[in-house]
């Protein structure tokens, strides 16, 4: 089974959902931490571990014996990131989303695609049957998703009975390739005006990856209109957690909640209700 | 001082909340919201749109009748945007880069415009807000980032008024979009591990990208050991902490019930806005 958990807002509590979860799986358990520009979840679990594979992505490289500055790959490129001068082609590849185009493109052969690195993944083993990777974009890096591609290939190729997969804030195309695939998207929300506008946007979302879902409440305080968004989207609420502020100080050190009197209980509960949600 | 950007690494630090009291303590500046796939600072400051534009994203391929089904274009495709024993484009994978069009032999292959997001001019108490909404699922949130900047810097008069950037949390292309020829950043930090951790990123990339920052440490009094570790990284890199904003619940019950901006102006965290403004604009030269 592979559950996301991801949810708009940031802060709103994705990591410490998806580490008390991994913390109370029985079974063979991945916790995999897409967030790869600030990956957080192996703080609740000693640390990252032993250093796996670099992740590479293809960039151009222009062979200038049979490069005859025609042109053309610069004319290909929606990205700026190959530019034919008088005398050279440039090429930026940091700007480069490795779709090949410029090679295809090139009369004469010249371009090559050669790797190059911009992340690399972690994997610690903090107790038995618990695996937590962790994939780190490199500092200046700009794109995530290749980094969260590696991980989901290595959790296809290892196939643990369970992944738990924590997945970046916000909507866009890391959350999306981090979400794809899953058989159950946990969503953080909080009661936030923020968090109830960015939970409607991330329920959007879901519909359109087809992925099933149900709502964790974080921060509760006072009445809930997450609540009635959830009704009115026909989401099951999973949890509600309240504000409080032995949880936050506990959460500070990095100890997932799950540790916390009783919550372990309520994690393995919303775990069986997943199953039941997914039918397995 | 022209552009200062407040960003954290960590979601949830307090950049918005940082924002909109740097908003509330000084004159004549227009407020860039770069969060386009969360923003919330318009909730905060109760900004009233005065114009919403449309932000077109990278054109999508779309196969036409002219497909003779040779599966060239699913061939040359790297994200697994087409496949179907009959052609299909998923859209949502589809990045635009026109490679499939480059293959085709029937030239069944056109690009169509779409809207990716929406962008949003504002008017708040306290100065005009551009901010953005990205579409869920869509790829373009720096390009949308950039554009939010560009059209705040526009109303700014290119120099006249400050712009005051609320940043998006991570440290990958949205954030990278945000920080790019801004004259320094604040970085929000709060006293957990994965707040330090994020916070050691975002000013790795500060560096990397040569610019003047300084720290504020919000929800102080959480975890003091930490608060300790946030000040040693700081003092080891030579980066100053010029704001500390106590732990409030009462604060964050205002963020969910709304009054929030009520509730900070009569609030400490006005007095280390006003600080953070004057250490920017007394300690940093123009660029």
């Amino acid at each position: 089974m592979r559950i996301a958990v991801a949810g708009g807002k940031g802060g709103c509590g994705k990591t410490l959902v998806a580490a008390s979860l991994a913390e109370v799986a029985q079974g063979d358990t991945w916790l995999v931490d897409c967030d790869v520009d600030a990956p957080n979840a192996h703080l609740c679990f000693g640390g990252k571990g032993e250093p796996l594979h670099e992740v590479s992505v293809d960039v151009p490289s222009v062979n200038t014996d049979e490069c005859t500055l025609c042109g053309r790959c610069g004319e290909v490129c929606r990205f700026g990131a190959i530019v034919p001068l008088e005398d050279k082609v440039l090429t930026f590849p940091e700007l480069c989303i490795s779709c090949g185009g410029c090679a295809l493109a090139c009369p004469t052969g010249a371009i090559e695609l050669k790797k190059r690195a911009v992340g690399r993944l972690f994997r610690a083993s903090p107790k038995d049957k618990l695996t937590v990777l962790t994939g780190e974009l490199t500092v200046g890096e700009m794109r995530a998703v290749p980094v969260i591609e590696s991980m989901k290939g290595l959790v296809e190729h290892e196939s643990p009975e369970l992944a738990i997969l924590d997945c970046p804030p916000g909507t866009s195309c890391p959350v999306v390739e981090a979400i794809r695939g899953a058989d159950f998207c946990v969503l953080v929300a909080e009661p936030t005006m923020g968090g109830l506008h960015d939970l409607t946007s991330s329920l959007e979302l879901l519909s359109a990856l087809d992925v099933p879902c149900g709502v964790v409440l974080n921060k509760a305080v006072g009445t809930h209109e997450v609540e009635e968004v959830c009704v009115n989207h026909g989401v099951p609420m999973l949890m509600r957690i309240p504000y409080d502020e032995e949880i936050a100080e506990t959460y500070s050190t990095g100890t997932p909640i799950a540790r916390m009197n009783g919550w372990g209980e309520r994690f393995g509960k919303m775990l069986v209700r997943i199953k039941q949600e997914v039918g397995m | 001082m022209r552009q200062l950007a407040v960003v954290s690494g960590k979601g949830g630090a307090g950049k918005t909340l940082l924002t909109a009291a740097l908003a509330m303590s000084k004159e004549d500046v227009v407020i860039a919201d770069c969060d386009v796939e969360a923003p919330n600072l318009h909730l905060m400051l109760d900004a009233h749109t005065t114009k919403r534009e449309a932000f077109m994203g990278m054109d999508k391929a779309a196969i036409g009748s002219e497909c003779t089904v040779c599966g060239r274009c699913g061939e040359v495709c790297r994200f697994g945007a087409i496949s179907g024993d009959i052609p299909k484009v998923d859209t949502m994978r589809c990045e635009g880069c026109g490679a499939c069009a480059l293959v085709c032999p029937s030239n069944a292959i056109t690009f169509e415009r779409r809207q990716a997001g929406t962008l949003v001019l504002s008017e708040t108490q306290w100065g005009r807000l551009v901010y953005a909404e990205l579409k869920p699922g869509e790829s373009a949130s720096g390009r949308l980032v950039a554009e939010v900047r560009k059209r705040a810097s526009q109303l700014a008069q290119n120099g006249k008024s400050t712009v005051l950037i609320d940043g998006p949390p991570g440290s990958s292309c949205p954030t990278i979009s945000t920080l790019t020829g801004v004259d320094a950043a604040l970085v929000v930090c709060e006293p957990t591990l994965s707040a330090l951790s994020d916070m050691k990123r975002v000013l790795a990339l500060a560096e990397h990208f040569k610019l003047e920052c300084a720290v504020c440490i919000n929800k102080c009094g959480l975890n003091d050991g930490i608060e300790r570790a946030i000040e040693d990284v700081c003092e080891k890199g030579g980066i100053d902490v010029v704001g500390r904003v106590a732990y409030d619940a009462h604060l964050f019950e205002a963020y969910v019930h709304g009054g929030c901006a009520q509730m900070m102006q009569s609030h400490p965290i006005m007095d280390e806005a006003s600080r953070i403004w004057s250490y920017f604009e007394n300690g940093v030269k123009e660029m």
